[in-house]
């Protein structure tokens, strides 16, 4: 057995989850391999320092504390009832699609009108102008007649 | 004090029992969370919020598996949202690194390396080693790694926690522990 097969498996190795010819081959390999030795020995000290540390104690205020953030929580959260807010989650959502085609359509009408508006002012001052000179373009005619002859 | 004699008193929101709870339950909760989020403080922060979230949705109980396993499936959850927000404010650390002008006063404050230092206070170099490996590994190998190994679950109970199959958490343990060799063996060669 090498060392590469040794790597791929010195966990179940420490662990000894290896199949017993497996586990008896690599023990075999490890007495005449000092390289491969170090390393399950290094890995076995990092692996199975985990076991060894000890879970720090919690502080003695644990309760306190919990006490305090569920009065906080039930200060600042509304007094509607979860079962309510959810059954409110397909009506929200619904108005929401509702106001975004309701804007949507207000926003393109504002947008075209605001076009049409744009070109009727244009055609409509032209038109104006035009028409203003048809009507008036006979007194005009008629006013410079009469200032010429005085 | 039997489970449902214990759910019945907590569902009339009777305080003793709320106490009784915290009192049987928080070692079992602040321990799964201190392994999976190797932090002291963190882990106190999400046991509170654990028990807390308990207190608020004690209602929506059906009561159809152990408090304990109740209690493991929102520690989790809560543990699983600091290490996603965690990871968020790294990347965003690191990307803080890369933009020119000033740097971000947030970022900058939440230095992580400081915060590993901290961390890891009590531990000595191997199990800095080990638990660095540990970090490295995928949320889910992670979770189900540590509470089959440092909180001595079962593999059911794991599953049951997770909300998962027991073939799933198999799978998920078997990985992680390859994943572990991998990193363990890459570091050991380097060095």
């Amino acid at each position: 057995m090498s060392g590469i097969h040794i790597k791929n498996d010195v966990i179940a190795y420490l662990e000894k989850t290896l199949l017993p010819e497996k586990q008896k081959k690599i023990e075999e390999h490890l007495s005449s391999c000092s390289s491969c030795q170090a390393l399950v020995k290094r890995m076995s000290a990092v692996y199975f320092s985990g076991d060894k540390q000890e879970v720090p104690e919690l502080t003695p205020y644990f309760y306190t504390r919990i006490c305090a953030q569920l009065e906080n929580e039930q200060q600042s959260t509304w007094e509607i009832p979860l079962p309510v807010l959810r059954s409110l989650r397909p009506v929200a959502a619904g108005l929401f699609v509702l106001t975004a085609i309701t804007f949507t359509i207000f926003l393109s009408n504002y947008i075209l009108s605001g076009n049409q508006f744009k070109m009727n002012t244009k055609v409509g001052s032209s038109e104006m102008s035009y028409e203003y000179y048809l009507e008036n373009s006979g007194d005009l005619m008629l006013n410079t007649i009469v200032s010429n002859e005085n | 004090m039997t489970d449902a004699d214990l759910l019945k008193s907590l569902a009339g929101k009777d305080e003793n029992a709320f106490r009784f709870l915290v009192e049987k339950y928080q070692a079992m909760v602040f321990k799964a969370c201190f392994h999976i989020l190797n932090n002291y403080e963190d882990a106190e922060d999400v046991a509170q919020d654990t028990f807390v979230e308990a207190y608020l949705s004690i209602a929506s109980f059906r009561g159809d598996a152990k408090i304990s396993t109740w209690l493991y499936r929102i520690a989790i959850n809560k543990s699983k949202n600091l290490l996603r927000k965690n990871r968020w404010q790294l990347l965003m650390q690191r990307f803080d690194k890369f933009l020119p002008g000033e740097k971000s006063v947030v970022f900058d404050a939440e230095d992580h390396s400081a915060h590993d230092d901290m961390h890891l206070y009590e531990k000595n170099e191997d199990q800095k080693v080990l638990w660095k490996a540990i970090e490295s590994l995928p949320e889910n190998q992670r979770i189900a790694f540590t509470l089959s190994k440092y909180d001595e679950l079962s593999y059911q109970e794991i599953a049951e926690a997770m909300q998962t199959s027991l073939s799933a958490v198999e799978s998920l343990i078997h990985r992680a522990k390859l994943n572990l060799q991998k990193k363990l063996v890459i570091y050991f060669s380097e060095k």
